[in-house]
Order: structure tokens, then C-alpha cells, then sequence
């Protein structure tokens, strides 16, 4: 156990000074590792703000119902009767004065609604079915369009649906493109403990003839991969928090001029600490892959 | 110790080089492997350290058989034996007493025990000056001292060496011999292949000469 500890941090130390000794090459594999992390892990952060963005939107689909302006009160209380059965999870009465004063409350509007003078809106219902699906949101919305009393109904939910498909195919992109370059690191740092197995043969060679067990030879090259995907994780943080500030102020000056308080999310500590954890990971897996197929080859030359 | 019985070892590609030998080394005996070159002597010690496998024949080294030891196990057997090289194979990234190092290092010893003992057997082959240079700065008959000095740190009982003064001129050459000489008074067994006849006169000992595949007894 003591000889096992003693190995992983001589296997450790050998593998940091080596990456000291060749600091350009460390350096330079870091950056492409790190370059292609940074697009998947960009794109992830940008979607991370777009849902940001459709967070302040009802997610819920909705359906609004408008009653007729001169709409009685026995039919009011039919409509609020049908909207206390069970197929409804919610649902909120907006009077026009309340609709009308929101209006000129929220938006530059007031100059407008100023100008009027009776209110054009209808009282309205704003109703969440229970059951959210497509067909189900038609159907009740069909069914409350037929109450009397009911001028019309309206689905909210089409462009959030939109929205939401839109962020899961992007979603999807950032795994598929995760996957891509999962293997592009993959490639890169079995490329480079390729070149490091090569330059050291001799010393395999010779490790083997005194006694050096599988492990032993393997070991400090495993190291060196994931140290190396370790770099090219802190490297592509290195790309995104460059980008981060180079866009930082661009876009506040577009969202103020929305008026809106939308300000670029950093990622987390968790999402940071997978990413590096993930490329440490390819590291070491494409240097176990490399290590496996070039000592094969190095030693079958002897 | 060592007990070779009908061992034949035959490359890919027909050629024999040894042929139904058989042989046994006591322990703590001085052997000299003698013959023209390509009959067979490195051949021979490889088959001890497992660097080569037997092609048939029997072959046990402290009780192992050489033959069927998986390969998982023969960073273990070759822990127990001192290799000697003609061309040294040390390294050249790293300083002579790294070189000497590194069989500690790979049974997993601790650092600074490991350093106290390379410094030792340094001292032992003449070369305390020399712990810090560069074995490339080291002459031919240095070199093959550091490269002794690295076979014999892990105290093997059993030391092979192959033509451990093919390369040295006469001076260099004696001097190894007695080093030799000491650590075979010291109970380790040695198995030397060389054709240098006066160092085997120097030292005395059990010759075995090769040919053609074949081990002959000669007395010293």
C-alpha cells in the first residue's frame, strides 16, 4: 500500500516536470484541447442564458379566455362554475380596469391608454388546464369558446412551444457537439503521449529489463493525460472568460436597449468543476488508449 | 539455483541457438560463459531473466519456472537478478546516481532510503565523485561501473553480465574483474559471458563454453 502511494506520486512528480521541461509543447496542446472544449462549453452557456431569457416567460402554456363586453352575470358565474372543475389547475379573473391599468403601468403604453376615453378591453380569464397537452389545450380551449358569454379564446402557449423546441434542439447540439470533441481531445492527448511514449523508450526498455511492472511503465503517461486534459480544461475557461468579457458590454447595451436587466450568466462552480473534471477524464482515457497501443508497438521492435 | 534441462531455443526463422542444453548453477557460484560470438551466451542469459522464453526444455531460476511464468509475474523474477550489459543502457536524461536509483524506485522503496543505498554501491564501484554528472560524461569503463552499480543496488543473489568488458581496454577490464571478484566472496552468484581469457585466468572459477548450442564443462 505504502509502495502504491510512493508510485502514484513519483508516477505524479515525473509526470509534472515533464510537462515543465516542455513548456511550449504543454502550452500549445493545452490551447487546442482547450479551443475545442471551449465550443460546446460556449454554446452550453449561451443556451444557459437563452433559457434565462424564456425563464421570465410563462413556461406553463395558457389559454386566455375574453368574455363579451356586455356579457350577463349568469353567464359570468356559468363560465366561473365550468372553471372550478377538475380539468382546470388554475384559473384568474383580469377585470378590463385591472387589464387596462397594467397596460398603462408596464409598458410606454400610458401616452395611449391616456388618450381613450372608455375602456376597449374585455374582463378575461386567464386558465391553466391540468392536463397540458396539445390536443387536451385545443379541446378545452374549444370547449370554453362555446360557453355563452365567451367572445373568444386564445392559446398562449404556440411561440413558447417554439421557444422550448428551439432551446432543445440546442440542447441536443451541445451533446452531440460535446460528443465531437470529446473525441478530438481524445485524439489530441493520445497524440501527444504517443510522441512522449516514442521519445522515451529507451527508458522503457531499460525499466522493463530491472523489474518494472505493467502499472509502472503505464502509470506516469496516464498521469500526463490527464494532467494535459486538465490544462485543456482550465485552457478553454481561459477562451470562455476572454469571450465572456469581450461580449460582457455589447450586450448590456442591447438590453438596456430592450429596458431589460438581462446580464450574461457565469457558470456555476459545479459546471465549471465538471468540465475540468470531464477533460481530465479524456485525458487520461486517450492516454490510456495511446499508452496500450504504442508500448505494444515499442516493444515489439526490440 | 539455475537448472537448465533440455532447453532448445529456436528464433522465428529456424535458427538454433541453443540445442537440448543442459546445466545447473548453484548458489553463490562463479561461472564463466565462454565461445565464439553467436554461440549462443547472450542467448543464454536472456533465457534466465525471461527476456526470452525456451522454445522447449525446462528451465527453473530460484525455483521458477521459466517456462511457464506469466508474464505478470517476471517484473518480479528479473527484481532478484542484476543485469550487467555490454552497452550499459543507462540513461541519459538523468543523473548517475538516477540511473542507480531506479530499481528502487520501481519495487517502490522509499526515497531517501533508496538514495542512502545508491550513494553506498557507488561508493562501492569508485564513482562517489561522480553521483551528480551526466553518464554520458562518464568514460567507457565508468559507464559499465555505474551500469554494475545499478544491478547490484537491489542486492540480487543472482548477477548476470554479458560481456561486461567487451568494450574496455585491459585496465578497465581487470579492474571489473575484481569487482567481481569481491561481490562474488560476498555470496552472489555471478554468470559472466565474456571471451576474455585473461580475465577468467584471473579470477578462477567454473567455465561453460558454447558452441554451436551446445554447453561443454571446461576446468578452470
Amino acid at each position: 500500500m505504502i509502495a502504491w502511494l510512493r508510485h502514484q506520486k513519483h508516477a505524479l512528480t515525473s509526470s509534472l516536470r515533464r510537462l515543465g521541461s516542455h513548456p511550449v509543447a504543454t502550452l500549445l496542446t493545452a490551447l487546442a484541447m482547450g479551443v475545442a472544449i471551449s465550443l460546446p462549453s460556449g454554446l452550453y452557456l449561451v443556451l444557459g442564458n437563452l433559457n434565462q431569457l424564456a425563464g421570465n416567460l410563462p413556461a406553463q402554456p395558457e389559454i386566455s379566455v375574453f368574455l363579451d363586453a356586455n356579457v350577463s352575470n349568469a353567464h359570468k358565474q356559468t363560465i366561473a362554475a365550468r372553471l372550478k372543475q377538475t380539468d382546470i389547475a388554475h384559473a384568474r379573473l383580469i377585470l378590463k380596469d385591472e387589464a387596462l391599468a397594467a397596460l398603462s403601468a408596464s409598458q410606454d403604453l400610458s401616452d395611449i391608454t391616456a388618450g381613450l376615453t372608455q375602456n376597449p378591453l374585455p374582463d378575461a380569464w386567464v386558465v391553466q388546464p391540468q392536463d397540458t397537452s396539445r390536443e387536451s389545450l385545443a379541446r378545452v380551449s374549444d370547449e370554453l369558446k362555446q360557453l355563452p358569454g365567451v367572445a373568444e379564446t386564445h392559446l398562449d402557449s404556440q411561440w413558447a412551444d417554439r421557444l422550448q423546441a428551439a432551446l432543445a434542439i440546442g440542447h441536443t447540439s451541445v451533446w452531440v457537439l460535446a460528443g465531437l470533441f470529446a473525441i478530438a481531445l481524445l485524439a489530441i492527448s493520445g497524440n501527444a503521449i504517443r510522441a512522449q511514449v516514442l521519445s522515451r523508450r529507451d527508458e522503457i526498455h531499460v525499466s522493463r529489463l530491472i523489474g518494472a511492472t505493467n502499472h509502472y511503465i503505464r502509470r506516469p503517461f496516464l498521469y500526463l493525460g490527464a494532467l494535459q486534459g486538465l490544462l485543456g480544461g482550465l485552457a478553454a475557461g481561459g477562451v470562455l472568460a476572454i469571450a465572456g468579457w469581450m461580449l460582457h458590454a455589447p450586450v448590456e447595451n442591447l438590453a438596456g436597449l430592450y429596458g431589460s436587466a438581462f446580464r450574461l450568466l457565469p457558470p456555476t462552480f459545479s459546471e465549471i468543476a465538471l468540465v475540468l473534471g470531464l477533460t481530465t477524464l479524456s485525458g487520461w482515457l486517450g492516454a490510456w488508449i495511446s499508452v496500450t497501443r504504442t508500448l505494444g508497438q515499442v516493444e515489439a521492435t526490440r | 539455483m539455475i537448472h537448465f534441462s533440455q532447453v532448445t531455443k529456436r528464433y522465428p526463422g529456424g535458427h538454433e541457438a541453443l540445442s537440448g542444453v543442459n546445466l545447473s548453477i548453484e548458489q553463490g557460484e562463479l561461472v564463466f560463459l565462454t565461445g565464439h560470438s553467436g554461440a549462443g551466451k547472450s542467448t543464454l542469459l536472456k533465457l534466465i531473466a525471461a527476456i526470452e522464453r525456451p522454445t522447449s526444455g525446462s528451465l527453473t531460476v530460484s525455483g521458477q519456472n521459466i517456462s511457464r511464468l506469466p508474464s505478470r509475474a517476471v517484473p518480479y523474477l528479473r527484481r532478484n537478478i542484476g543485469l550487467v550489459f555490454q552497452d550499459h543502457k543507462l540513461l541519459f536524461d538523468r543523473s548517475a546516481i538516477e540511473n542507480v536509483v531506479l530499481p528502487l524506485d520501481i519495487a517502490g522503496f522509499d526515497r531517501r532510503e533508496s538514495l542512502k543505498r545508491a550513494r553506498a554501491v557507488i561508493d562501492k564501484v569508485g564513482l562517489l565523485n561522480r553521483e551528480k554528472a551526466n553518464p554520458i560524461s562518464l568514460s567507457g569503463g565508468e559507464q559499465q561501473r555505474l551500469c554494475i552499480a545499478r544491478a547490484l543496488v537491489s542486492r540480487p543473489a543472482l548477477l548476470l553480465a554479458d560481456e561486461p568488458t567487451g568494450n574496455l581496454d585491459a585496465g578497465y577490464a581487470a579492474d571489473i574483474m575484481s569487482m567481481f571478484r569481491d561481490f562474488h566472496r560476498v555470496g552472489t552468484t555471478l554468470l559472466i559471458a565474456t571471451h576474455d581469457d585473461r580475465a577468467i585466468s584471473a579470477l578462477g572459477g567454473r567455465i561453460l563454453q558454447l558452441d554451436h548450442g551446445k554447453v561443454e564443462e571446461l576446468s578452470a
